[in-house]
């Protein structure tokens, strides 16, 4: 009886190994059982800070471990062989960033609530967690599935500890902002935060006058005749987004602008000597240079523009191709086809397009509208303030009251924007 | 009024495949004629080079001729054209608005370059008050007025002519103008056109077109609903809801819906690609009555894959095989005796 139970589990220990490698799942549960073991250590590693860079240096040579069983291993399963030589190779890299990082970063109390100083393993810790997680998730769909394109989100519970991770961070922000700020605002008068909160919505506005139309068109363009031209607009926005938009906006600023004679500070844009002098011969409004609305809007809708391409053009190409032909068949014009039948189609696609252009462009004020002056009575033209610049340059008390309206404008953005996209999905789409 | 279309040594072909090889077809007013054949035969082919939707194809040579009631229509303006010969699909393709804006989406476009049609309109009027070359200037209003489509015109001339009180009017002129219909409108503007107080009623005309364009013209556009969906006999079932989406509605009821709207246009000819090939036998029922409803009025083209389809609604058959036309004749000859051997074969079920 014993000898047939052991003789059982032997055999089951070997058939679950027979699985295991004929499937050629081996590797994918090696990488698994490392990167858990890495989550690990991540976790450790934000709470604790006494373990230094020691579970970074254990993870490159568990990292090591693993190339080398691969490459005993030597199985070729395309694209899943790739895994753990990228997660191997994270793991050196963030390894060789960690060894430059000092004990102590300080940050200078920009956030203003917590310590000054931020220990070396809270980075050592993120980034441990920002490659673990991934490369679990994807040992484990595909340990779990058949293929690495499965799309049952409750077959990868570990897809939930981002989630948490990232409510309980901002949780902790959003709380003390708000308990905070919350004190010096009231209902219906904001006193001071009038002129940024009119500033921001004139610079939100400008931007998505210049860049609603244009990139209805560009996309609409680009479904109709691009091929190439499309992935060059996701190229853009790519890198509009993976390049600081401080940097993209100093080079900008730097191209178009001159000192003038005297005064150092007194910078202004090239244009403004040309069209601002004449706009003050005829009309005497004053421009006013530095810190207004116009070049900043137009800067930031180069930003905008591509997404709004892009949405746009993904939903003219969502469109039954029959629907355009019948509408021909009528007897319309290509113009009429476009403005009653094309464009009320793809408008949830340009709403929520635009919204997040819009979101985009309101987080990235305070990058464009920097050396601004507190107000002026002239918002085109006159020097603006934003909510971004309001908050960075303010004290401390009317700090936290911008940034709960700056945080209650962009919820109310996203919730326009999904509210909007309800609304015309069901008008013109009938769905 | 129902259009004559003819075909003369057509050869389409996209790209290096040559489609549609020398046809030579006339569709006889009036009359609905079917298109049977195999599949992929240029069937379709043949009825989109018809409206000119073959151009919206990329890679299309189309050499030959097609005449609409004599005129070429590869030198018509094409959005002319397809208000003229309108189309049906194979497959439903309803707007996503309501029923009703569905129907009136030809009616509407045809609205459009009002100041143009009035200009149009009030200098052949000027013309005729030099010359009285009225041949000419007959055609041109036949097209304009064809084109404007006031059906309330008569009330409004009626009017019109008592102020200006021509005391030359000839009676004949009163009491046709009680009775006019829209046609006949253009005898009695070649009369009024030969007396005086020509400048007047140019004036008169040019605000009363004002009127009737500018004005909501509810009335005019729910009866253009309703005789459509009469037409197309969808009216009992949807004459409550004529504010839904038009997705609501059956496959069957999308269909009829697709075929009132190309009615809405009162076009010359209607095109139709197997237009029961989706529906259920019902819904295929009351297509088919309604196309024989429209017998007379319409010249009907209707390409199917159906063989007792065609024997049921058709008058005239054209049989087309791998781009050739083999045989052309009434229904009931090409089903009884046809000419050619590959009409028996097919008919026969020999190929399919």
């Amino acid at each position: 009886m014993m000898a047939g139970a052991v003789r059982e589990s032997t055999l089951a220990r070997l058939e679950f190994y027979n699985i295991l490698v004929r499937q050629g799942k081996v590797i994918p549960l090696l990488t698994l059982v490392i990167s858990l073991l890495g989550f690990i250590l991540g976790c450790l590693c934000l709470f604790y800070n006494t373990l230094e860079s020691y579970p970074v240096v254990l993870l490159g040579c568990l990292s090591i471990l693993l190339i080398g069983l691969v490459l005993f291993v030597r199985r070729r399963e395309g694209y899943w062989a790739k895994l753990p030589f990228v997660f191997a190779g994270l793991c050196m890299i963030s390894l060789i960033v960690l060894l430059f990082i000092p004990e102590y970063v300080d940050i200078g109390g920009a956030a203003g609530f917590v310590d000054t100083k931020i220990h070396h393993s809270v980075f050592s810790g993120l980034l441990l967690l920002a490659i673990t997680l991934p490369t679990t998730s994807f040992s484990l769909r595909y340990l779990l599935g058949s293929s690495p394109s499965a799309h049952d989100i409750s077959r990868y519970p570990l897809f939930i500890l981002p989630v948490i991770f990232v409510l309980i961070w901002y949780g902790i922000i959003l709380f003390h902002i708000f308990d905070w700020g919350i004190d010096g605002l009231s209902w219906g008068t904001f006193g001071d935060l009038k002129y940024p909160i009119r500033g921001t919505f004139i610079f939100i506005g400008l931007t998505c006058l210049i860049s609603l139309p244009i990139g209805v068109g560009t996309g609409a363009f680009l479904s109709e005749y691009g091929g190439r031209l499309s992935g060059l607009v996701g190229f853009a926005i790519t890198l509009c987004r993976s390049i600081s938009v401080y940097i993209l906006a100093l080079s900008a600023l730097g191209l178009v602008t001159f000192v003038k004679e005297a005064d150092f500070l007194d910078r202004t844009f090239i244009w403004e000597a040309i069209v601002g002098y004449k706009l003050n011969e005829t009309t005497g409004i004053k421009f006013e240079g530095y810190g207004t609305v116009i070049p900043g809007a137009i800067f930031m809708s180069v930003l905008v523009i591509p997404v709004i391409a892009r949405a746009t053009e993904e939903g003219f190409r969502s469109l039954p191709r029959e629907l355009r032909e019948g509408s021909l068949a009528l007897g319309a014009t290509e113009g009429r086809t476009f403005t009653h039948v094309l464009l009320p189609w793809a408008l949830p696609n340009i709403v929520t397009g635009l919204l997040l252009g819009c979101a985009e462009a309101a987080g990235m004020l305070a990058v464009v509208m920097f050396l601004t002056r507190s107000y002026s009575n002239n918002p085109l033209f006159g020097h603006v303030n934003t909510l971004s610049t309001y908050i960075f340059m303010s004290g401390e008390e009317n700090r936290f009251n911008a940034s709960i309206i700056l945080l209650l404008l962009c919820l109310g953005f996203t919730l326009i924007a999904l509210i909007l996209k309800r609304i015309f999905a069901k008008r013109y789409r009938g769905a | 009024m129902p259009g004559h279309i003819e075909v003369k040594g057509l050869h389409v072909s996209y790209g290096d495949n040559e489609i549609l090889k020398g046809i030579n077809l006339t569709f006889p007013p009036g009359k609905v004629t079917a298109i049977i054949g195999p599949s992929g035969c240029g069937k379709t082919t043949l009825l989109r080079c018809l409206n000119r939707m073959s151009d919206l194809a990329s890679g299309c040579r189309i050499n030959g001729e097609i005449l609409l009631d004599g005129e070429d229509i590869f030198k018509l303006d094409p959005v002319q054209l397809r208000r003229r010969v309108g189309m049906v699909f194979q497959k439903p393709n309803p707007f996503p608005k309501s029923l009703q804006e569905n129907v009136l989406y030809g009616v509407k476009a045809m609205k459009g370059n009002f100041n143009g049609k009035v200009k149009h309109l009030e200098g052949s009027l000027e013309d005729f008050q030099g010359n009285g070359d009225l041949s000419q200037a007959n055609g041109r209003f036949r097209s304009i007025l064809d084109k404007v489509r006031i059906s309330e015109l008569k009330t409004h001339v009626r009017s019109i002519v008592h102020k200006v009180r021509m005391r030359e009017m000839n009676t004949r002129f009163r009491s046709t103008l009680s009775k006019v219909h829209i046609k006949e409108l253009k005898t009695c503007f070649r009369f009024m056109l030969s007396k005086e107080g020509i400048r007047e009623l140019t004036i008169r005309l040019r605000s009363m077109l004002h009127r009737v364009f500018r004005r909501q013209l509810k009335t005019h556009y729910s009866s253009i609903v309703e005789t459509s969906l009469k037409k197309a006999a969808l009216w009992d079932e949807v004459k409550y809801r004529l504010g839904e989406n038009a997705y609501s509605l059956s496959l069957g009821q999308q269909q009829r819906l697709c075929m009132a709207r190309s009615l809405a246009c009162s076009p010359e000819v209607i095109l139709m690609d197997e237009p029961a090939a989706s529906l259920d036998p019902i819904s295929t029922a009351k297509l088919e009555s309604s196309i024989v409803a429209m017998k007379g009025n319409f010249t009907v083209v209707i390409v199917t894959h159906n063989m007792q389809e065609a024997l049921r609604i058709a008058d005239y058959t054209a049989f087309l095989y791998m781009g050739e036309l083999i045989e052309f004749g009434e229904t009931c000859k090409l089903f009884d005796r046809p000419q050619k051997e590959r009409t028996g074969d097919y008919i026969r079920g020999k190929f399919g």
